[in-house]
């Protein structure tokens, strides 16, 4: 049972992590209808941006972590203006975007490479704090791993559905035709979920590098499990996201009681193909 | 304060399909203009042209005596251009409510909002009962009030409104006439509304155009299409 | 000079990537992103069995051919279950999990470590241990797998999975069964790509998991789209150009691994600008021109056949809440042309789908030939005589005007991958003489003019010929029409209306639904009207359209 409790524990951490890559990819992904494989270097450089001024700048962590967040941001939306937005004017196909996409992926992660090297970088980690709750063991980060997920929800649930450029932004996800009705600004809305969507990707970013450290291919997973968690949850659901996020964190958990930990990943494999299988429209999905 | 439409020479298609053939309309302020046609005719491609969300491939749109061609259809909503869509246009996954402030996004004053959102629920009570419901739970009549409210929202001088009646029963159908007809009334708005149902739209209309094959073959009083006959011969 | 040769035998090993992933995404338009695993199976295996077991060339590559290629079609067939969407997860899932294959099951993948003193290759008592020696054996094998997949490409079968790249619902109206083709194309890419594996692995004679990664997938897809889709001397160009670039680099003063990352920069970039600029690549696919190599007889178009009576009987069909048809009794009689009609949303097009296997009925029969047809595919019930075309056309655009119509043409055996490879003079005569039916089938619509255009440059008149030319191609005796003269000029219908005469004439079996109620009038000599799911009354055109109540409803 003391096991148990941990390997929850442990999913719910790990699920909290999927779960804020899977909602940010779902905000990307549901306003603006394009698969952002580049995603996963541009999540890499959010924690890049934080080492950078956490070992560069003397940054404290606190502050460090606002900065890769902006890092974050600034490179999403760029990445939209300068590589996808000339496609969208033209008119190509998703596939096309798509690859553009794949491109871009190896532009970014290689030019991290270079310009930061491919050694793992690493923050001087926080007061070592442990938390023992009965047969319970959570570090400090863990356990903002899942703070984050609640805090980062909560702001998105407020943006979203009490601002009025947050409910722009679900429009445009429901129905990009009547957004445009409505007289909405597609471009400005676009722009802004690529921003909003890095920079909630920046989070668990950063706490990777506090927890592992970084190295320029730790976007590559980043994105692969952010797309599962999304279609697990179901395309265009924001809830949905977060949902299939924290279901394969905790199937993952559970499953590793019996599989070796090198096969974490492998995990992630299966729940997708049973869930294509069984309710290819994912948890939350249906549209 | 409401404005008249003319399209001149209109061309609109997709690839080297010519949806919309050279379509001369006139619609003048305060009165409703009905264009009717079959499938293929071309009368959903014509409205997409007429509000921007399609390129015209020739002649011209004017709003009153300014020249609209080509603008986008934020631009022609923020001149008070509204229009509705075919097939219930509204968010699924929003509320009511949400729905309602989406069509009044390009106004920020709050009163102002407000008021128009009275206006709505007066003219729907339904909508003002259920404004906390999804959108796509409401039940199509609904749903195509919503989508009329939607465009009130707007506080429009102009509606243009693409087969309202599609998919709903009879007594449905005439309840949206008679909002519209209400709303050319009481907001002056002028209406070009595009349909199919011969029936339930002629008594509205003040004027009617006949689409075939995307070329206009008939404009004039609605009178002479009552015999469904006459109509027979021109689809 | 050694050296040389080293980019010499890369470039043939990626020559064979190149030109099997261009079969996979070029012509098939399956998007996998599984290729650099592919690549990588076929290497272990054969690192496994040289290395471990100690089994001489050429047997490992043979087994890495087979189950690469089963590896290939197994990961096709839940992708096909679910939709081509979702294929870019599912083979991007295959490659993670193979990493972690490759890196866990250290007892047969060595690990990290990987596996090495994997034995060179030795043929006619000489070992092939330097570049100089092991460049022939790579051109010779991607000289044959290049011939492999040019000959897939340029057969029959080549072409239908053109045309379900350009639409699936179509191929599958024209009779091809795209659930088998997707495998078959799958197995062969993936068997390929395992070849070139397998060459790698005894030449460089050692494999690790880091050199089939997603970054390599991504380095062929930039050879694909450089060269352009759909054009296989393209890939050999496109494969040439990105293994010998990136070589210059190393005159530039650079730390060896800076430069490895730059060479990726530098192919990223190449393919953004590439799709950005000129997706269609260096060497554009080209439509054939095979229309100058027709023969001179042409077949009969209209000869008469035997057609017989299709019927649906009791047909009920529901979709959620909403009765889309009920109670649905139809004949359609051989010998004339019977028109459709009703309002919008009246079931029409719902009843094609359930008289063609595009929909099963919840309830009712079809049949045809005294036998049922419930339950069978579109594309075995198209064989069986019964073809519908589309409302929205679904031309093949990026084919020409005669390939349209050649695919269409039944019983090729062209479209059986045996006789492709076993039999091409079988294959290469009936092609020879299907040139002559389609010919004949484009005269008689009055496209032979076109047949060498692109189907996506003709004019809406002429698209509207093809379509029923394509669906006439068929062979099928019953042929069902989705509005195939709406949005037509009036001059255009003249010329259009002798064509459905004659074929009515022929005895085939005919159905048209129409809007416009001149051509109901002109050619129909049976009208049914239906409306809300249910048949209201059948009977000429001139009874219909004189019945008020009927005239009412069709405006509401």
């Amino acid at each position: 049972m003391d096991l148990f409790v941990q390997l929850f524990a442990n999913g719910l951490v790990n699920g909290s992590h999927y779960a804020l890559l899977g909602l940010a990819f779902a905000l990307i992904f549901g306003t603006t209808r394009i698969t952002h494989f580049a995603f996963g270097p541009v999540y890499a450089l959010s924690a890049y941006g934080c080492w950078l001024s956490a070992e560069k700048f003397s940054a404290p962590l606190p502050l460090a972590i606002v900065a890769g967040i902006a890092t974050g941001a600034l490179a999403g939306a760029l990445a939209y203006l300068v590589v996808y937005r000339p496609f969208e004017r033209k008119g190509s196909p998703p596939l096309v975007i798509l690859i553009a996409s794949l491109g871009l992926f190896i532009v970014l992660e290689n030019a991290i490479g270079v310009a930061f090297g491919t050694d793992t970088k690493v923050v001087p980690a926080p007061p070592s704090t442990v938390f023992l709750w009965g047969p319970l063991v959570v570090t400090g980060v863990q356990l903002a791993q899942v703070v984050m997920l609640a805090l980062t929800g909560a702001l998105l649930w407020l943006y979203v559905t009490r601002t009025r450029f947050g409910k722009a932004l679900l429009a445009m996800t429901d129905s990009p035709d009547m957004a445009r009705i409505v007289g909405i600004d597609t471009l400005r809305v676009s722009l802004v979920a690529f921003a909003v969507g890095s920079a909630i990707a920046a989070v668990p970013a950063c706490l990777i590098l506090v927890k592992d450290g970084a190295t320029a291919h730790m976007g590559f997973i980043a994105v692969f499990m952010a797309f599962v968690a999304v279609v697990v949850g179901g395309v265009g659901s924001l809830r949905g996201a977060v949902a299939g996020g924290l279901a394969l964190g905790l199937v993952e958990s559970i499953g590793m009681a019996k599989i070796p930990t090198e096969w974490q990943n492998s995990i992630a494999f299966v729940v997708l193909f049973v869930v294509l299988l069984v309710r290819p429209t994912g948890l939350f999905g249906g549209r | 304060m409401s404005v008249s439409l003319s399209a001149s020479g209109l061309v609109a298609g997709y690839g080297k399909k010519r949806v919309v053939d050279g379509v001369d309309l006139q619609v003048e302020a305060g009165k409703i203009l009905l264009v009717l046609g079959h499938n293929g005719a071309g009368k959903t491609t014509l409205a997409r042209a007429l509000f921007g969300l399609l390129k015209a491939e020739g002649g011209s749109v004017h709003l009153d005596n300014q020249d609209i061609t080509g603008r986008t259809p934020a631009r022609n909503v923020a001149a008070g251009f509204a229009f509705v869509p075919q097939g219930h246009g509204v968010f699924r996954t929003l509320s009511v409510e949400d729905n309602l402030e989406l069509g009044g996004f390009l106004e920020h004053d709050p009163a102002r909002l407000a008021e128009r959102r009275k206006r709505v629920f007066d003219m729907f009570p339904i909508l003002a009962e259920r404004r906390a419901q999804l959108a796509g739970t409401m039940s199509g009549g609904q749903q195509q009030m919503l989508a009329i409210g939607i465009a009130l929202m707007h506080m429009p001088r102009l509606i243009l409104l693409d087969e309202p009646s599609i998919g709903l029963a009879p007594n449905l159908v005439e309840k949206v006439m008679q909002s519209v007809a209400e709303i050319n009334r009481s907001l002056g708005a002028t209406i070009l509304i595009i349909e199919q149902n011969v029936k339930a739209s002629l008594p509205i209309a003040h004027r009617v155009a006949v689409l075939k094959t995307g070329r206009k073959i008939y404009d004039g009083a609605p009178e002479p299409l009552a015999d469904h006959v006459r109509l027979m011969e021109l689809f | 000079m050694d050296y040389v040769l080293h980019v010499l035998v890369m470039v043939s090993l990626y020559a064979i990537l190149a030109t099997s992933f261009n079969l996979l995404i070029g012509y098939a338009g399956l998007f996998a992103l599984s290729h650099a695993a592919f690549f990588g199976v076929g290497a272990y295996v054969t690192a496994i069995l040289a290395a471990k077991l100690g089994i001489a060339f050429p047997w490992p590559l043979l087994a890495g051919i087979a189950v690469t290629a089963a590896l290939g079609a197994a990961i096709a067939l839940p992708a096909l279950r679910i939709g081509g969407d979702y294929l870019v997860i599912v083979t991007l899932a295959l490659q993670v999990i193979l990493t972690a294959v490759l890196l866990n099951w250290t007892a047969l993948t060595g690990g990290t470590d990987g596996i090495r003193a994997i034995p060179r290759v030795e043929l006619f008592g000489f070992k092939l241990d330097t570049p100089g020696r092991f460049l022939p054996l790579a051109v010779v094998v991607a000289a044959i797998c290049f011939a492999v997949a040019a000959r897939l490409g340029a057969s029959p079968f080549g072409r239908a999975l053109k045309a379900m790249r350009e639409n699936e619902a179509a191929t599958q109206a024209i009779g091809k069964n795209i659930v088998a083709m997707k495998l078959s194309v799958f197995a062969i890419a993936a068997g390929l790509a395992s070849v070139a594996g397998s060459l790698y692995a005894h030449y460089v004679t050692f494999v690790s998991a880091e050199s089939f990664t997603i970054e390599l997938t991504i380095y062929l897809l930039a050879m694909v789209i450089l060269g352009g889709t759909g054009n296989l001397a393209g890939s050999l160009l496109g494969a040439f150009i990105l293994a010998v670039l990136p070589e210059l680099l190393k005159f530039v003063d650079m730390p060896p691994d800076i430069a490895d990352k730059m060479r990726q920069i530098f192919y990223g970039l190449l393919l953004i600008v590439m799709l950005r600029l000129r997706p269609q690549g260096l060497l554009p696919e080209s439509a054939s021109a095979h229309h100058y190599n027709a023969p001179s007889e042409r077949p009969p178009v209209d000869a008469p056949v035997a057609a017989a009576a299709l019927e649906g009987r009791g047909l009920e069909r529901r979709f959620g809440g909403i009765v889309a048809v009920s109670a649905l009794d139809i004949t359609i009689e051989p010998g004339r042309i019977t028109g459709l009609i009703g309002p919008n949303g009246a079931g029409k097009t719902t009843a094609f789908n359930l008289l063609t296997g595009f929909l099963q009925p919840d309830r009712g029969e079809v049949r045809y030939r005294g036998r049922s047809l419930n339950d069978l595919k579109p594309h075995r019930i198209v064989r069986l005589g019964v073809a519908r075309s589309f409302q929205d056309l679904k031309l093949f655009t990026g084919l020409s005007v005669l390939e349209n119509v050649l695919v269409a043409l039944p019983g090729q055996r062209g479209d059986h991958l045996a006789y492709v490879y076993f039999a091409p003079w079988v294959v290469r005569r009936e092609e020879h003489h299907n040139l002559g039916r389609a010919m004949a089938i484009l005269e008689f619509v009055g496209l032979g003019e076109r047949a060498g255009e692109l189907a996506s440059d003709l004019s809406y008149a002429d698209e509207k010929l093809l379509v029923v030319a394509r669906l006439l191609a068929t062979g099928a005796e019953a042929l069902l029409f989705d509005e195939p003269l709406s949005g037509l000029a009036p001059n255009a219908l003249a010329k259009v209306f002798p064509v459905f005469k004659r074929l009515a004439a022929s005895g085939r079996t005919l159905c048209i639904i129409e809007h416009n109620l001149d051509v109901i009038r002109e050619l129909c000599d049976r009208v049914v009207f239906l409306d809300e799911g249910r048949k209201l009354a059948e009977g000429t055109a001139e009874q219909l359209m004189r019945d008020p109540d009927l005239s009412r409803r069709y405006f509401r």
